[in-house]
């Protein structure tokens, strides 16, 4: 192999460096045994750059080929979606990196670890995924330095500076096409990754279920209030209503007969619609008064349903309001979504009285379960007048008897009946559960919401964790329609009015969740730091989409038009390589000249016109004699000046130089006697 | 000034013949308190020169004609028993005069070359471990045949770079060889020369030369030169510091003895074939005899505009 095809040494050791940088980030979602490929492959790759092994022969490759399709195959059960490419990308990677032995082949490595990078925003998109992957260019850009300067290089490091000082210089070139290159729809979409847990607030509810998700962690979705922001004991972000419950577990209704209209009503339905609300169900809610407006980034969670304030509405085209209404998103959330929402938290909701179908549905509860509930329940319904009365004695009842722990006892069949009368410890949805059991069994409509409580107030922005989870009930009342009612806050007014953690200093224990560790000071402040950070990140750069662009643009360019894009784009790439080109002439450009040269260098001029050209090594005496040979008539002149000048430039009598530029002014070439040739 | 170096110059040349540039760069070489290396074919005038330049400048001087067995001790000296006195005495040797001819330096094996070193650099020499001072001034002219002869040992670059100079003298003309087939046997010449200037005359124009001005303009251009012998690629080592430091010294001594007290670029231009063949070398020579044409190329390249 001739030595300009060799790989150099450094360029080896960046590129496997580079390699396993590039590929960690798909290390959650990629099948185990491509991670033991990638190790198996550095190992050869190290033990054939020292000799020891042998590039694998072409049985060997088509083996490994074949058997790699197997694999994705066995993984996945599919080859089409993204999770199943990004593997077969990678594990291509991988195998070149087996059989690489030219530069050209490095280079193919290098270009394909480029598009790994690319791929793993398709799976992070935070802040941090941002800089890893500027750092995973950094590392690519290094190899190939390395590749590009040859072997004999010795300094491992040596290529980092220029790799770095290439990404900065390309830096304001990125941010020109991410403001400006039109966003082309459908040309871009890629497939959403699939198979991906769903996280937070499930559609059903059964003991334990919040408690687990409170410790999880992990940020749920952020608020960004215009104005005031509500005070905490008004922050119920509603998800969802559920008003099923088979004896131990609470969901919300999936199908079922309604005479007034369809389940959800759809914002891109009801535009198209003829009248204006096609289900007569809308008319039931009635926001009375204050308002407020905010917008909500949600973060994804594979699920349809949306947090927002009751009574909340948003004209956002892929949302609809469900006959509960709650927030509903036409598909899965898959990735982070944003809406603008506006909430009327004073309203009335079925206010009217209940049609009798509508009076089953919630006050329904299955037979042979929880007997002991269903008879204190029909006692107390007989002994008070009204069914606020009986609301405020269960929750007195609760308020005084009743423990909130994080560690609930388990229950057995009749939980409810257990948990009123034998455990008496729970977390929010053995307090809300028991008591929608309560006053249905006590005809008294009533049902479970699920969703968030609370939320830390972050500069302006309220974050919620999963660690907010909570669960609460809604009564309805003759006259006054729905109404929330809270049996946590009677056990534990604290939960409400300042979050989980007040309550339980250490509620999440997820080690690998930074919300584990807010009772160390300093690591809770680089954790709101990094809040806030991914905070801005999402609201400034992911949130920048294609309504955005049209609508800053059209502030610019007026009427959007794609010449006028293409040519501001042109403009301000030229534009910035300009600037670039101008700082390295500025930096490069040479001296100024230093006065007497100066001088010397106009009467340098005059003498060239008429043919005596200085040559670079010529000094001022030869200069001048050689001129004063050509030119005899002048020649007290000329050595009039070049005593001018050597006092100037080497003795260094600065009081010359007035006389000099007089006399180097004044000169001029008269006549020619003979012609010149040069020296 | 001006005089007593064409005084110099013409008493010289009554031996000398036709050597005028020689005889002022040697001149120069004295001025600065160099030594001086003459590198030429034999018979071509070096030793005369050599010992005009001792007797006009009344200098005393001892010559070694240096051979291949040549030994440190018989330049330095030797310590001798004496009966009298029951203890060694230290004899002299030839090094220990104002002026040491070293006649054919490159005869010589290294180990008597490098003696010579620590006299030449340190104007001093230790001899059983007891340091003995040269006498004021002290110069070395050393005369060499060229490298390429048989039975030469090549003065490696370290001792090179201690010469200031490294002249050589060429055939004199047609009409100087004719002057020198009529005239009578240049030794005998050299007798008849006279002393001309006194030991404070010398002091005093080694002091004048060191208060010449050289402008920051000039040693830009100086350092112009330097690093363009660092940087082309042609140069298989660039200047030492030493050789720009002696560079600088001679330039001096070379603008008093044409009557300026300021150093211009001609200077150094006249002097650089002499002060600065010798330290450099052609990165694809191994010869070291390419120093010439690589000062030819420096002077043409660096520009001294700037």
């Amino acid at each position: 192999m001739s030595l300009s095809e060799q790989i150099p040494r450094n360029c080896f050791a960046w590129m496997l460096l580079a390699l396993v940088a590039i590929i960690l980030p798909h290390a959650t979602h990629l099948p185990v045994w491509e991670l033991v490929a990638l190790t198996v492959a550095l190992i050869w790759r190290v033990q054939l750059y020292r000799g020891v092994w042998r590039y694998p022969g072409l049985w060997a490759k088509v083996l490994l080929a074949v058997l790699s399709i197997a694999g994705l195959r066995l993984a996945y059960g599919r080859f089409l979606g993204l999770e199943p490419m990004v593997a077969l990308l990678i594990i291509s990677v991988i195998l070149k990196l087996l059989e690489m032995n030219k530069r050209r082949d490095a280079f193919m490595v290098i270009y394909l670890g480029f598009f790994v990078t690319a791929t793993q925003f398709l799976f992070h998109q935070n802040i941090f995924a941002a800089f890893y992957g500027f750092f995973c260019v950094l590392l690519l850009m290094t190899t190939l330095m390395a590749l590009s300067r040859g072997p004999g290089v010795d300094d491992l490091r040596s290529g980092i500076p220029v790799a770095f000082k290439l990404m900065m210089q390309s830096l304001p070139v990125m941010l020109v096409l991410f403001l400006l290159f039109p966003r082309l729809g459908n040309l871009w979409a890629v497939p959403m990754p699939q198979h991906t847990a769903k996280t937070g607030v499930s559609d059903t509810m059964s003991p334990g279920d919040f408690s687990s998700l409170s410790r999880g962690g992990g940020r749920a979705f952020t608020a960004t209030f215009e104005g005031e922001v509500p005070s905490a004991r008004d922050l119920y972000w509603r998800g969802m209503v559920m008003d099923e419950f088979d004896g131990r577990t609470w969901s919300s209704r999936k199908w079922g007969f309604y005479p007034d209209g369809g389940m959800v009503e759809w914002n891109k339905a009801s535009k198209n619609a003829t009248s204006p609300t096609a289900n007569q169900w809308r008319v039931n809610a009635e926001p009375i008064g204050r308002s407020v407006s905010y917008s909500i980034i949600m973060d994804p969670t594979h699920r349809s349903w949306l947090f927002a304030l009751h009574l909340a509405e948003s004209t956002h085209e892929d949302l609809g309001v469900s006959r509960n209404f709650t927030l509903r998103s036409l598909s899965p959330v898959a990735q982070r979504f944003q809406f603008d929402v506006v909430s009327y938290l004073d309203h009335k909701v079925e206010s009217e009285p209940l049609p009798q179908w509508r009076y089953k549905q919630e006050t329904a509860l299955p037979d042979g379960y929880n007997p002991r509930t269903r008879a204190l329940a029909q006692q107390w319904r007989e002994e008070e007048n009204s069914s606020e009365a009986v609301v405020d004695r269960f929750l007195a009842w609760v308020g005084s008897e009743f423990t909130y722990t994080l560690e609930p006892p388990l229950l057995g069949r009749n939980s409810v009946d257990e948990f009123l009368w034998q455990t008496q410890r729970g977390f929010c949805e053995h307090f809300a559960s028991s008591f929608v059991v309560f006053m249905r069994a006590a005809g008294i409509p009533a049902r479970v919401v699920s969703g968030y409580q609370g939320g830390e107030l972050v500069e302006g922005f309220i974050t919620v964790s999963q660690a907010d989870a909570h669960a609460w009930a809604e009564v309805w009342f003759e006259g006054r329609g729905w109404v929330r009612v809270d049996p946590t806050a009677a056990v534990s007014p604290l939960r409400i009015e300042s979050g989980i953690n007040s309550v339980f200093e250490r509620s999440v224990t997820n080690p690998l969740s930074m919300e584990a560790y807010r009772h160390i000071s300093s690591l809770n402040w680089m954790r709101l730091q990094m809040e806030k950070l991914n905070y801005n990140w999402q609201r400034w750069v992911l949130n920048y989409d294609r309504e955005q662009q049209y609508g800053m643009l059209s502030r610019w360019l007026g009427i959007v038009e794609a010449w006028k894009i293409g040519v501001l784009m042109l403009a301000s790439v030229a534009g910035i390589v300009g600037i670039i080109a101008l700082w390295m002439w500025w930096h490069g450009r040479p001296e100024p000249l230093s006065p007497g040269f100066q001088a010397f260098q106009r009467f340098a001029v005059k003498l060239k016109k008429v043919g005596i050209v200085r040559e670079p090594g010529e000094g001022i005496r030869d200069f001048s004699r050689r001129a004063q040979d050509l030119l005899p008539d002048q020649a007290p002149e000329i050595q009039r000046i070049e005593r001018l000048l050597q006092s100037v430039l080497y003795a260094e009598q600065s009081e010359c130089l007035g006389p000099l530029r007089e006399e180097v002014a004044r000169f001029k070439v008269r006549s020619i006697s003979a012609p010149i040739t040069s020296r | 000034m001006e005089k007593t170096v064409e005084r110099l110059v013409a008493e010289i040349s009554r031996v000398v013949l036709g050597k005028d540039t020689q005889i002022r760069l040697a001149l120069a070489c004295l001025f600065s308190r160099g030594h001086l290396l003459i590198e030429d074919q034999p018979g071509m005038g070096k030793t005369t020169l050599a010992q005009s330049l001792a007797k006009v400048l009344g200098l005393e001087y001892n010559r070694v004609q240096f051979t291949s067995d040549l030994l440190p001790a018989d330049i330095i000296g030797v310590s001798i028993f004496d009966r009298d006195t029951n203890g060694f005495r230290f004899h002299q040797g030839p090094v220990f005069s104002q002026l040491l001819l070293a006649d054919e330096i490159n005869r010589t094996t290294p180990k008597t070359q490098s003696a010579l070193l620590e006299a030449m650099e340190e104007r001093q020499v230790s001899a059983e471990g007891v340091t003995h001072t040269l006498p004021k001034p002290f110069f070395v002219i050393a005369t060499q045949n060229p490298s390429t002869q048989d039975g030469t040992f090549a003065l490696p670059e370290s001792q090179l770079d201690r010469f200031l100079m490294r002249i050589s003298l060429g055939y004199p003309d047609n009409r100087a060889e004719r002057a020198l087939l009529e005239g009578r046997d240049p030794r005998e010449r050299i007798d008849q020369l006279q002393t001309l200037i006194t030991p404070d005359d010398f002091d005093d124009i080694i002091e004048q030369a060191e208060q010449v001005q050289a402008s920051s303009t000039l040693l830009d251009y100086l350092q112009r030169l330097i690093a363009y012998t660092r940087n082309a690629p042609e140069f298989s080592y660039g200047l030492s510091t030493r050789g720009a430091l002696s560079l600088m010294r001679c330039a001096k001594t070379w603008a008093l003895m044409h009557g300026r007290h300021h150093v211009i670029p001609e200077d150094l231009q006249e002097l650089l074939p002499s002060v600065v063949a010798h330290r450099v070398r052609d990165a694809a020579d191994y010869s070291g005899q390419s120093g010439y044409g690589l000062v030819e190329r420096v002077l043409e390249q660096v520009d001294v505009v700037g």
